[in-house]
């Protein structure tokens, strides 16, 4: 992909410009020098961060100036990094965050695990702390308070779930695959917590889909039929989606080449990073994605599962977390029924690893229907975590720091106010 | 007389519901503006409460399934006594007021 002049995916007008200057570096901090944070190098990593926004200021990234205060857009800031490195002018994104995140992930997983075949396996147990503060000021009464929690299946199971916080003594508990559910009291705090300790073994594996042995779907079975129905909520493969699935899929001889030439789409076409979901037209939420050309994993795995499913392929949108050594953040990505093979992941993550490049293939591949380990949480449209219980905003911004060995990630609304808070700890408890 | 609980509608993006919790079981009796079941969809939690009062005679869809709109989750009578059709979703519909949390 190869963007000429500057747009970055949002709309004029600059109303996402809120954050201050101050959480705008944290927040580089962690994208950037993630590893030399963790090595207890802040200061430094403060300074190259400070630099990097100034440097990025005096090549055009927007910002306003509210009460003498430079605030920020986080997904312009993200967005100028990215499309600034695609350009030539600036090329910390490759040099930083691409080459870092390589090495993440071959450090994922045992070292032959990417190069043995086929079906290659790698099991490991994690220890994953959250903490989730809600801000029930608007909510005087009991609430439903909603964490992520892995559900099992063949990729992951062993969960355990231990309340940490409140005591769970006094609350109402309901665990439920993906999710847990503390149903709080009545009282008069305005931030409510609640810390979990998940405990669950993630068995990942690698498939070498041979086009020739792919098998038929059962068309008549319940599962075909959900994973290939047109709408789902909020996306539907409407027309431009299923004219575009259609257009890409001429000419491929089978689904494993149909799900090839939709993968090449979002590296030919699309920029992925972030983006404002409320600016998207609502009406066609996918069709608006591929005329912007912007999209955020959730989106993108989303118009991924509907062009799947416009051409008959079963696919489900995934959600859960990256369990990388040093970052840990929420993401979506895509399974695909291809039997016998099962179902498989596809994980746009790729287009990050080579800045939307296809070359080289090892990167730009490297999740077409394998992954390392994950938690997954959430397999749309079944298994949901649904309303979190807290204030929600169609309208938000979302910061992520690292606050010690802890993950913050903090999404307000546009006034600055707690939508919710989260803090992420994972550990390894078994290789 | 038997009526049919149904799932409301239309929702914005929403094809079909979950039942989060009933908070009546079969055999009890509802009044007013009773709290009957809570249902979701990915974004709300929606409550439905019964815009008179009956008898809950039969949950057809239980805790956990899904539903689409306009599809039957519960059978109401008038009064308890009588017998409990085998169909939901030809009975007249029983008026309810919805809440979105």
């Amino acid at each position: 992909m190869v963007a000429t002049k500057m747009y970055l995916g949002v709309d004029p007008g600059g109303r996402y410009r809120v954050v201050a200057e101050s959480l705008i570096v944290r927040s580089l901090m962690r994208g950037f020098w993630l590893d030399e944070l963790l090595a207890g190098a802040e200061d430094w990593v403060r300074q190259q961060a400070q630099q990097t926004l100034e440097r990025w200021v005096k090549a055009g990234l927007p910002y306003q100036f509210e009460g003498g205060q430079r605030v920020f857009d986080p997904t312009e800031v993200g967005n100028f990094g990215l499309w600034a490195d695609i350009q030539g002018i600036d090329n910390l994104f490759r040099t930083q965050a691409m080459v870092k995140f390589r090495r993440m992930v071959d450090r994922s997983v045992r070292p032959a695990f990417w190069t043995e075949e086929p079906s290659a396996q790698d099991t490991v147990r994690f220890e994953v702390c959250i903490k989730r503060e809600f801000d029930l000021a608007d909510r005087p009464g009991a609430a439903r308070l909603r964490l992520p929690c892995p559900y099992a299946d063949e990729t992951q199971g062993d969960i355990s779930v231990e309340v940490l916080e409140p005591d769970p003594a006094r609350v109402r508990l309901v665990q439920e695959p993906g999710r847990l559910e503390v149903h709080s009291l009545p009282g008069p705090e305005r931030i409510q917590a609640v810390e979990v300790r998940i405990g669950f073994t993630s068995r990942c594996r690698r498939v070498k889909v041979d086009p020739a042995g792919l098998e038929p779907w059962d068309r008549t079975s319940a599962e075909y039929q959900l994973y290939t129905r047109p709408s789902d909520g909020w996306f539907r493969a409407t027309e431009p989606v299923c004219r575009l699935a259609r257009s890409l899929a001429a000419g491929a001889r089978n689904a494993w080449e149909v799900i090839r030439a939709f993968w090449g789409h979002f590296f030919d076409k699309m920029m992925l990073l972030m983006v404002h979901h409320d600016e998207l037209d609502h009406a066609d939420i996918l069709g608006s994605l591929i005329r912007r050309g912007w999209a955020d994993c959730y989106l993108a795995s989303a118009l991924l599962v509907a062009m799947c499913r416009a051409e008959g392929i079963p696919a489900r949108l995934i959600g859960g977390y990256f369990l990388y050594d040093t970052l840990v953040d929420e993401h979506y990505w895509v399974e695909v029924l291809l039997p016998p093979f099962g179902w498989l992941p596809l994980d746009l993550t790729s287009w990050l690893l080579t800045r939307g490049e296809r070359e080289p293939v090892l990167w730009s591949e490297r999740y077409l229907g394998q992954i390392d380990h994950r938690m997954k949480v959430q397999c749309f449209p079944r298994t949901v975590i649904g309303p979190l219980g807290g204030r929600s905003s169609t309208a938000w911004v979302r910061t992520a720091v690292l606050d010690g060995t802890w993950t913050e990630l903090v999404y307000t609304d546009l006034s600055g106010r707690l939508l919710y808070r989260d803090r992420l700890l994972v550990r390894r408890t078994s290789a | 007389m038997f009526y049919q609980l149904t799932v409301p509608g239309p929702m914005e993006d929403v094809e079909e519901t979950r039942v989060l919790e009933w908070h009546c079981q079969e055999g009890s009796v509802v009044a007013l503006g009773e709290l009957l079941v809570e249902l979701e969809t990915d974004k709300a939690v929606v409550e439905i409460r019964s815009r008179q009062a009956g008898v809950l005679r039969r949950i057809v869809c239980q805790v956990g399934k899904w539903a689409k709109i306009g599809e039957p989750i519960a059978m109401i009578s008038d009064a308890a006594e009588e017998p409990v059709p085998e169909e939901a979703s030809k009975l007249p519909y029983w008026p309810f007021d919805t809440w979105v949390n």
